[in-house]
C-alpha cells in the first residue's frame, strides 16, 4: 500500500510531516519477529514526548484504547507507524533504531531533500525511493486546497471530505476548537499517521478560531 | 451498509462520515445510494448511530470485493490473500531491501485509481489495466487487483466484478527502466480517458549518494515529481542480493 506517499502540501508545511514506518515482510519475516518488533517500539517510546501519532496493523486511532505506546511494546506488530512532526526528533529516533541493527524494513515518508540530509548525517545510504508524480485523471472531482491537504494525511481517504467540511463550520459556530476538530478527524485514520498537528495548523488558517 | 428507514430519526450524524458522499438527507431520514456505497464502514466506525438504523448488511459476492478493497479492517479471504491479507496493495518499496523486488534497471509503476477520495468503478480500473498493457508491464503476481485479472496478458478483469466500485485499488506493475518515457506517456493518455482520478507513483533503486537513475527522464520529460517521497534506508537484514 502506497498510503503515505501521496501526501499534498508545500514544502513549508511538509517540513512538519514525516512518517516513519518499519515493517516486515509477509514472505520474509512475518514470523519470528515480534520480539524485534517490540523492542522498536521501546526505542520509540524514547521520543513519546515528540509523537503527533503512531499505530501499527491494528485500529490504533489517536485517542483510541489501543492508542498507548506501552501496550504497543507487548503486542504484536507487523508494521509500525510514526509521525514526527520535528526533522531533530526523527533523525535521532533514527540514529538509535540504526545504532540498534534491528533488521527490519525502514522507511521515512517525507521531504525527499531533508531525508537525504537526514541520512547523510546519521551515516545510512538509502536503498530505494518511491515517487509521488501526483493526481492525474478528472481532477475536477479532487477537493482543493487545504481540505486535500488534510485528506490526504489518511492514505486510505478514510477522512471523509464532507466532515473536513462539517469541522470547518463547527468551528466557525464556535461549537469546536481547531484542536478538537483536528483530533476528531483523525479518528478515522485506523493506521495513526494522520499529522494531527499539521491538521490544525490547517484548520486554523480555514477559519476564524485563534484559540486551542 | 442499510439504513432502517423505520428507527432512522434523521440525525444526520452518518451523512458526514461517508468517504464517497453516498448518504443524504431525504424526507428528514438518512439515504444511502447503493450504487455509490463502496463499503468501507466508515459511518458504522464513526457515527455512533443512535438507533442502529444504520447497520452492515451480509456482503456475498461480488459486492463482498468493494469492503475487500475499501475497508482496511476487513480480511482478504484466503484464496485471495496476499502482503498484509489487508488492504488494496502489497508492501511495494517498503521492504524492497529485503524481497529485491525492484531491481537495478527496472521501474516499478503504481497507479491508485479512485484516489484521492474520488472511488472507482473496476471500468475505469480495467482501462488503466489495458493501457499499460502496450507499456510492456509486467504486473506484480500477487496482489489483490491481480487475482481478480482473467487474463493478465490482456488486462481484463473477471466479469463479475466489471461493475463494483471501491474506495481505491491499487495496479502494482514493473517495467524495464528505458521504457519509462513509453509508459509516463501512456499513463498520461489514459488519464484523459476515466471519469476518475489516479495517485501515480513511481519505484527505483538508488544509486550511492542518493543519485536517482529516473531523474534524467524526468528531466527530459520536464516531469516534477512532489517534494516528498518515500524512501527505503536499507536498513533491512539480510538485504537481498541478485
Amino acid at each position: 500500500m502506497t498510503h503515505t506517499l501521496h501526501r499534498q502540501g508545500s514544502v513549508e508545511d511538509l517540513h512538519e510531516d514525516y512518517v516513519l514506518l518499519l515493517r516486515t515482510s509477509r514472505f520474509v519475516n512475518h514470523e519470528g519477529s515480534e520480539k524485534t518488533m517490540q523492542q522498536i517500539w521501546e526505542v520509540i517510546s524514547h521520543y513519546r514526548e515528540d509523537l503527533v501519532n503512531f499505530g501499527n496493523h491494528n485500529p490504533n486511532w489517536d485517542g483510541g484504547e489501543l492508542y498507548d505506546l506501552d501496550a504497543l511494546q507487548k503486542a504484536k506488530s507487523r508494521i509500525i507507524h510514526v509521525v514526527f512532526r520535528d526533522r531533530e526528533k526523527i533523525k535521532a529516533c533514527l540514529k538509535e533504531i540504526k545504532e540498534r541493527d534491528f533488521g527490519i524494513s525502514t522507511v521515512v515518508s517525507g521531504l525527499c531533500g531533508e531525508t537525504e540530509k537526514i541520512c547523510a548525517e546519521i551515516g545510512i545510504s538509502p536503498h530505494t525511493v518511491n515517487y509521488s508524480l501526483g493526481i492525474h485523471g478528472n481532477t475536477g472531482r479532487v477537493p482543493q486546497g487545504e481540505i486535500l491537504e488534510i485528506h490526504t494525511m489518511c492514505g486510505h481517504s478514510m477522512v471523509a471530505t464532507n466532515l473536513i467540511h462539517h469541522m470547518v463550520n463547527e468551528i466557525n459556530k464556535g461549537k469546536i476548537t481547531c484542536w478538537a476538530a483536528a483530533k476528531n478527524l483523525s479518528r478515522m485514520c485506523d493506521c495513526g499517521i494522520f499529522n494531527t498537528y499539521r491538521a490544525e495548523k490547517l484548520l486554523r488558517s480555514m477559519t476564524t478560531d485563534r484559540s486551542r | 451498509m442499510i439504513i432502517d428507514r423505520e428507527t432512522c430519526i434523521g440525525c444526520g450524524e452518518c451523512v458526514f462520515t461517508c468517504t464517497v458522499a453516498a448518504i443524504r438527507q431525504a424526507d428528514e431520514k438518512a439515504a444511502i445510494d447503493r450504487e455509490m456505497c463502496v463499503e468501507c464502514g466508515n459511518c458504522l466506525r464513526i457515527a455512533e448511530c443512535p438507533t442502529g438504523a444504520l447497520q452492515q448488511d451480509e456482503l456475498v459476492w461480488p459486492r463482498v470485493v468493494r469492503k475487500y478493497f475499501s475497508d482496511n479492517q476487513q480480511p482478504w479471504p484466503k484464496e485471495l490473500c496476499f502482503s498484509t491479507g489487508y488492504g488494496r496493495g502489497t508492501d511495494e518499496c517498503k521492504t524492497n531491501d529485503r524481497s529485491g523486488r525492484f531491481q537495478r534497471g527496472q521501474v516499478g509503476v503504481m497507479i491508485e485509481v479512485g484516489r484521492p477520495g474520488v472511488s472507482a468503478s473496476f471500468r475505469d480500473v480495467e482501462k488503466v489495466l489495458q493501457a499499460l498493457i502496450k507499456a510492456d508491464v509486467e504486473f506484480e503476481e500477487k496482489t489483490p487487483l491481480t487475482a481478480l485479472m482473467k487474463d493478465k496478458g490482456k488486462g481484463i478483469l473477471r466479469d463479475d466484478i466489471r461493475d463494483e466500485r471501491v474506495l481505491s485499488c491499487i495496479i502494482e506493475a514493473k517495467i524495464k527502466k528505458e521504457d519509462l518515457e513509453k509508459t509516463i506517456g501512456i499513463v498520461k493518455q489514459v488519464a484523459t480517458e476515466i471519469d476518475t482520478v489516479f495517485s501515480f507513483g513511481l519505484v527505483t533503486r538508488l544509486e550511492e549518494g542518493f543519485q536517482s537513475p529516473l531523474e534524467p527522464v524526468f528531466n527530459a520529460m520536464g516531469i516534477h515529481p512532489r517534494p516528498n517521497a518515500k524512501i527505503n534506508l536499507g536498513l533491512g537484514k539480510p538485504i537481498f542480493e541478485a
